[in-house]
């Protein structure tokens, strides 16, 4: 038997996730609308990689549309993610990436990572810097409305910022992860993972930065940093990192 | 003879402790001072230089954060004039460059062609700023360079600037910054890090080395570490510490100098007796003995002073012990028999007083000292009625040879008294068995006159004793008019002491003498009448 209060908390819970495809629709519209722009950009030499995006996404009826249909970035699947990640930094390298000198490898990370903590100061961007690895984390709930894939006006101007360094420091592979929180379907997760890492891809695009250094990846609720118990551990769960490395042989 | 060596151990004793720790006093004090001194000296150079460093630091970001904001293109000839000036205008400068990315584009200064990028930055800070430590990827012409960027600018500081010989003198010294090594002088010296130390000042006996640490860190911890050599340490302090040993040696000397002096003044005090009773210096000091009832003066005790030739004065309970050690006491009594006649033979002659003189258990054993009494008196024409003779009751008890001497003297006219009557710890019998005149009642019993003490029953006692022997009875010591009253009262006849008068010099006791036959003087003749008075 259900008390009075379970069963208000259920019809809460229905009603919340009704208002959640409501703005899902939504985003749709908007991820149309931005969609211009992204094709706007002049594509780099675009990667050719295994994973296609219209492979991973076995998204929503709703939001199909929105799926690029000629992949300009690459977007690389979770599963055997290293490995494709390698073949990405191949594939820049054959491309005609210079890669940087072994010894000089330390000396590019660590001024490029103090250029970061400088230029981000202001920002709420997270800025981890371990061995030749920088990480920067947008958090998702700053970042983007609830199962929106639109970028906040906050996060533009942040990932404009941070967009002045990357084409400053050409020598870097980007990888940008698109993580979720555990709420809703998991498939639905991982293709919200994924535009929402598109969506930066398309900012980072337009400020300059060349596309052949993108990969993107989505990891939906499936690399949760933090249990998805409570509304702060999943808010720190909806996030986009972005992993930078130097390209080197 | 033991208590003397005793007093001269433990005065030597006290001496060489007392000494020594005023010693050990004054070395530790100096030597915690010379650390002191030595401490602030190191801890001035420590901020000194600790400043210094960190204007440096201070003023090299902002000069970074200059140039990044400098408006005009970068690498201009603007903007490389400016990068140029502000090189010149600062002495630890060695390279300003400006950098995109990993590739230095342009710069001024002494690194043109090399572009010094080490593969571990040391620090990064919160605004931005990142720096190397010097290090041999830093390393330029032999020197390691401190590289510090800050956006597209970077600068390389030369070190050794920041530890000027001038501040720094004779020390090997180190400069950490942010507990890492940034400078050391003279160049590459090997010195310990600032973290294995304490700080303030260390003396490593191990390497002969005072070790110092200071530390300020109002923007960045800056440790300095300083090394001198303990040779120069003590060179710069020896003079204080030379003076401090002059000054401890000195107190040293004077202090064992008068232990010597007072030890050989103890030792040799016999010897200078000795040599006293020959030259004379033993005077004869009389102490009247006054009939109680008038205040008359009937006669005296002859006492012996030592009046030494540094004009010091030694009472007989000081030297009558070192004399009977020394076995001079017939030798005193001789100079006091002499004295006295000599002295007063006339007065005796004229008048029908007596003197007293003590003698010691010796001269009751001896067998010359009756013939030499009696020669000595008749000599000097004095009756030997005139001369009573003291004898205390140890000197007489189990003897009978001086019971047989005793009844000798008094046959020749001598009259014997009991000295210090009641502190000898012998029976009472001797009072009848021995041919005695006076009993002369110790002060002490005197003393004890209207106290409630046991002693104060006692001397009732001993007067009744005295009279019912039909002895004459002196009461010695009297101080105050109540006590003369109440001896008066109880019948004693005769008493000495400072109430009447203190002993005096022969000429003086004369003085007294006739003064008081003169003026007829019925009333108590109150010598220190100062000291009477302040009583009532």
């Amino acid at each position: 038997m259900l008390s009075p209060i379970a069963r208000f908390l259920i019809l809460a819970a229905s009603l919340i996730s009704l208002g959640g495809c409501e703005t899902l629709e939504l985003d749709t519209s908007t991820t149309r609308a931005t969609e211009p722009a992204t094709t706007s950009q002049a594509p780099d030499t675009a990667a050719t990689i295994p994973a296609a995006p219209a492979q991973t996404a076995e998204t929503p009826k709703s939001a199909k549309p929105s799926i690029p249909k000629k992949p300009q970035v690459a977007v690389l699947e979770a599963v055997d993610f290293a490995q494709a990640k390698n073949l990405h930094m191949q594939a820049l390298i054959r491309s005609g990436a210079k890669p940087l000198a072994l010894t000089e490898v330390g000396y590019y990370m660590d001024v490029q990572n103090a250029q970061f903590i400088q230029q981000l100061r202001a920002t709420d961007i997270d800025i981890r810097h371990e061995g030749d690895l920088i990480v920067l984390t947008l958090p998702g709930g700053d970042s983007f409305d609830p199962n929106s894939t639109r970028l906040k006006p906050g996060a533009i101007r942040n990932l404009a910022l941070t967009a002045q360094v990357l084409t400053e420091y050409a020598q870097t592979q980007i990888t940008i992860h698109g993580h979720t929180d555990d709420t809703g379907e998991a498939k639905y997760n991982q293709w919200l993972s994924v535009r929402r890492a598109l969506s930066v891809t398309d900012q980072l695009l337009k400020a300059g930065v060349a596309t052949r250094r993108i990969a993107v990846v989505g990891f939906g609720e499936n690399s949760p940093l933090v249990p998805n118990t409570t509304a702060d551990g999943r808010a720190r769960n909806r996030r986009i990192e972005l992993y930078l490395e130097p390209i080197a042989r | 003879m033991f208590w003397r060596q005793k007093y001269l151990v433990g005065f030597s004793l006290a001496a060489f402790i007392a000494a020594a720790l005023l010693f050990a006093l004054v070395t530790w004090f100096l030597w915690v001072e010379s650390v002191r001194i030595e401490e602030a000296r190191v801890a001035d150079l420590a901020e000194t230089l600790g400043q210094r460093t960190e204007q440096v630091i201070v003023d090299a970001r902002d000069m970074l954060d200059q140039f990044n904001r400098y408006p005009k293109p970068a690498c201009s000839p603007d903007h490389v004039k400016a990068m140029q000036e502000a090189a010149i205008a600062r002495p630890y400068i060695r390279a300003i460059g400006y950098w995109r990315a990993a590739k230095r584009i342009c710069g001024v200064g002494f690194i043109q062609a090399i572009e010094l990028k080490p593969s571990q930055a040391d620090r990064v800070y919160d605004s931005g700023v990142i720096a190397w430590w010097p290090s041999p990827q830093t390393e330029v012409g032999g020197v390691r360079l401190f590289l510090m960027r800050y956006g597209k600018h970077d600068i390389a500081v030369d070190p050794r600037m920041l530890l000027e010989t001038s501040t720094v003198q004779e020390w090997q010294a180190g400069l950490w910054v942010e507990n890492l090594p940034l400078a050391s002088t003279p160049w590459n010296t090997e010195l310990p890090a600032p973290d294995t130390l304490p700080i303030g000042l260390t003396v490593d006996h191990q390497n002969d080395r005072v070790v110092s640490r200071f530390s300020l860190g109002t923007i960045f911890p800056i440790d300095v570490v300083a090394i001198e050599p303990i040779g120069l340490f003590w060179d710069r302090y020896a003079p204080m510490l030379g003076i401090a040993t002059g000054v401890g040696l000195t107190i040293l000397i004077v202090w064992v100098y008068f232990v010597l002096r007072y030890s050989r003044h103890r030792l040799s005090l016999s010897t200078e007796l000795k040599e006293a009773l020959e030259t004379g210096q033993v005077q004869v000091h009389y102490q009247p003995i006054v009939k109680l009832s008038s205040g008359r003066c009937v006669g005296a005790e002859a006492l012996a002073r030592w009046t030494r030739e540094d004009g010091e004065i030694v009472n007989p309970d000081v030297f009558l012990p070192i004399a009977e050690e020394a076995g001079l006491v017939p030798q005193i009594t001789q100079v006091v028999l002499k004295a006295t006649l000599r002295d007063l033979g006339q007065l005796l002659r004229k008048s029908n007083i007596a003197i007293n003189i003590n003698l010691a258990p010796e001269d009751l054993t001896s067998e010359t000292f009756g013939p030499e009494l009696a020669e000595s008196c008749e000599a000097a024409g004095v009756g030997p009625e005139k001369i009573k003779l003291e004898i205390t009751e140890r000197a007489i008890v189990d003897s009978d040879s001086s019971r047989n001497i005793i009844s000798d003297f008094r046959k020749r006219g001598h009259q014997v008294a009991i000295d210090d009557f009641g502190t000898g710890y012998s029976s009472l019998s001797y009072l009848e068995s021995f041919e005695i005149d006076t009993l002369k009642i110790d002060k002490s019993f005197v003393d004890a006159i209207g106290r409630d003490a046991v002693t104060s029953h006692v001397i009732g006692h001993v007067i009744d004793l005295s009279k019912s022997l039909r002895l004459e009875t002196v009461a010695e010591g009297i101080r105050t008019v109540p006590q003369m009253r109440w001896l008066r009262e109880q019948g004693v006849e005769l008493g000495q002491g400072f109430l009447f008068s203190q002993p005096l010099p022969a000429s003086e006791f004369r003085h007294y003498f006739e003064a008081q036959i003169d003026s007829k003087v019925q009333a108590i003749r109150q010598r220190p009448a100062k000291k009477v008075a302040s009583r009532y």
